[in-house]
């Protein structure tokens, strides 16, 4: 498949105006907080859409499209059970603590919080985290490109890191956040023709319901056993490791999105910011998963108007749905759009590593165990020389996951057994007051090592089981779910046991970090729609309706 | 802080006018293509870039 000129003028466009806007920020950076933390400067559409946007890397797209070919509707739980409740709950329970702390980061909060351990242990993880997370969507990216359009990988990958190295070294966080609303909109405008043409190519819904098993059209009406669905999992699996552990983990804990929201102006814009931003994210399975089900129900058409493309050893290859779909349906012009907003999600995804990553290095790391007392002006310097380390981090991280695929598999294995037990960790930290700093240490390392222990127990897939086979799951999603579980659960009685042992921190040292001790924001007076919980009330309401529709 | 509107405005007016005149101009198709997409989200940029850039006049002046 080629590209034409004009596809190469629309990218160039857009890493124009990328770069544009990195300039023009620039000489608003005089501080490290200004380019670390935007120093609380953000309207509140652009960072809820932001908030939006950093999540929306393009493994992200790409798994999403792919998943609704292989699951159906099913997929859209990572949405409407997984990201949209967990969403609600960090702008209403947990942003007061976030903000109002004054922390910098999250693990800046653990440490006033709990103490130093704590905090270096999240900051550690957080930082290798970032590190390989945009490193594994760099390559993913990168030999994508390099299978559809021949593009070379080596070019590939540092084109885009050095673009996203380039408006994140200049303007920092605000820069960052700018670009993200930008991709955001590009992302939308560009893949939502593509989900309406496929699937009016399919027959409509209808049609796709005519040629297509159920299973594949309906999100609920077959998780009773694990069995019955293709995804493999039921429901009390999906409820508690999907929408409870590990969607609450990664959303109310992971610095990456809770950064984006700190850099609000107010109190009650950073509350907002998650909430606003789920009334876009509810729609979002419409353009990302809905052509994944219309791409397998155009394949059932028969007569070769379209097919999956297939794996070498067999098989079909869902990741390549969406950008085949993109080859199918795109001529010259949108082909350009589509592809740019498959690049602005990789942008979008890597900026929002580097971002966190570069603040909790220079905060964390640098200015707490490093560095202690340097002038401002240092830090700043720091901020963004960390900038420039983790982008040639993440380059490096690109190719070794490159020669060693499966080392990649065990690494990401590994950053779920960091994150489950974390969400526990907070609940308990900033709603029981009682809690101590060693309760939250031991639980987040037993948390961590049950979830080690759970996966060397259990197989799916011919995955896991290191040390015995005790059960067999349907699928490696079931897997990670009661993993998660495990490690979560473990964490939680831990903390509480431990705690229940050793003396608290005293009252007056929580105050602004725990509930109960800490001044609650008030909304009175604000109308409705203002106001985080009846925003909040909203959002449910339309999820449900959601729901309902596509039961 | 300079208004992201501006340049978001500008990028999809941009965008917007040179999906409008390949589509105007050649229409090509791909494979299963079935409508002019170029014109039709052209237009589509052209008014969202329209709006974005109406909205940041009109709270400034």
């Amino acid at each position: 498949m080629t590209l034409s000129i004009v596809d190469y003028l629309i990218l160039v466009l857009y890493f124009g105006f990328v770069i544009g806007i990195g300039w023009f920020l620039k000489k608003k950076v005089s501080t490290s907080a200004d380019f670390l933390t935007s120093g609380h400067s953000m309207p509140l559409w652009i960072t809820s859409l932001a908030f939006l946007a950093a999540n929306m890397g393009a493994l992200e797209m790409i798994g999403m499209c792919g998943s609704g070919a292989k699951y159906g509707m099913m997929t859209s739980h990572f949405y409407w059970v997984g990201a949209i409740p967990a969403m609600l709950f960090v702008g209403v329970f947990m942003m007061p603590f976030y903000y109002g702390s004054k922390a910098r980061s999250v693990p800046e909060y653990l440490k006033m919080r709990f103490d130093e351990k704590t905090r270096g242990f999240n900051a550690i993880t957080f930082a290798v985290m970032t590190v390989f997370s945009s490193g594994i969507s760099m390559y993913a990216l990168g030999v994508l490109l390099q299978v559809v359009f021949g593009w070379s990988f080596t070019a590939s990958v540092l084109i885009s890191a050095a673009i996203v190295l380039a408006y994140t070294y200049l303007g920092g966080l605000s820069s960052a956040i700018y670009n993200e609303v930008l991709q955001f909109f590009l992302i939308v405008i560009g893949f939502a023709p593509l989900a309406i043409m496929a699937v009016v190519k399919a027959g409509g819904w209808d049609g796709m319901k005519s040629r297509l098993d159920p299973k594949f059209m309906e999100s609920w009406r077959h998780m009773g056993t694990a069995a019955a669905n293709p995804m493999g999992v039921e429901i009390v699996g999906l409820l508690m490791g999907l929408g409870f552990v590990l969607s609450f983990g990664y959303w109310c804990t992971n610095y990456l999105v809770i950064q984006r929201a700190m850099a609000a102006r107010t109190m009650t814009d950073a509350r907002n910011t998650p909430i606003v931003g789920a009334f876009p994210k509810m729609f979002i399975p419409f353009i990302v998963i809905v052509p994944g089900i219309a791409a397998l129900s155009l394949m059932q058409m028969g007569g070769g108007v379209y097919s999956i493309p297939a794996k070498v050893g067999g098989g079909l290859d869902y990741d390549k749905v969406l950008i085949s779909l993109m080859a199918q349906f795109y001529p010259a012009g949108m082909l350009g759009v589509g592809l740019t907003a498959l690049v602005a999600s990789f942008m979008s995804g890597m900026a929002g590593n580097v971002t966190a990553f570069n603040t909790v290095w220079t905060y964390d790391i640098y200015q707490s165990y490093i560095n202690k007392n340097a002038p401002d002006a240092h830090y700043l310097w720091m901020g963004r020389m960390a900038t420039i380390f983790g982008t040639a981090l993440s380059i490096g991280a690109a190719y070794f996951a490159r020669s060693f695929n499966n080392m990649m598999d065990f690494l990401q294995l590994i950053f779920g057994f960091v994150n489950a037990p974390l969400f526990a960790t907070f609940m308990l930290g900033m709603f029981w007051k009682r809690t101590t700093s060693n309760g939250a240490f031991s639980g987040l390392l037993s948390g961590t090592f049950a979830a080690l222990f759970t996966f060397s127990v259990t197989v799916a897939e011919g995955k896991g089981g290191w040390i015995t086979n005790m059960h067999d799951f349907p699928s490696a999603m079931a897997q990670n779910f009661w993993v998660a579980i495990a490690g979560w659960t473990v964490c939680f009685v831990v903390t509480i046991l431990v705690s229940l042992m050793t003396t608290p921190k005293k009252d007056s040292e929580l105050i602004g970090l725990v509930y109960g001790l800490t001044k609650l924001p008030v909304d009175e007076g604000a109308p409705w729609y203002k106001r985080p919980p009846q925003l909040a009330m909203l959002v449910v309401a339309l999820v449900v309706v959601l729901n309902v529709i596509f039961w | 802080m300079f208004d992201l509107r501006v340049p978001s405005g500008l990028f999809f007016l941009i965008l917007g006018t040179i999906l409008v005149a390949v589509g105007l101009i050649s229409d090509p198709r791909a494979a299963l293509t079935d409508t002019n997409v170029n014109l039709y989200t052209g237009i589509f940029m052209l008014g969202f870039g329209g709006i974005m850039l109406w909205l940041s006049r009109r709270k400034t002046s």
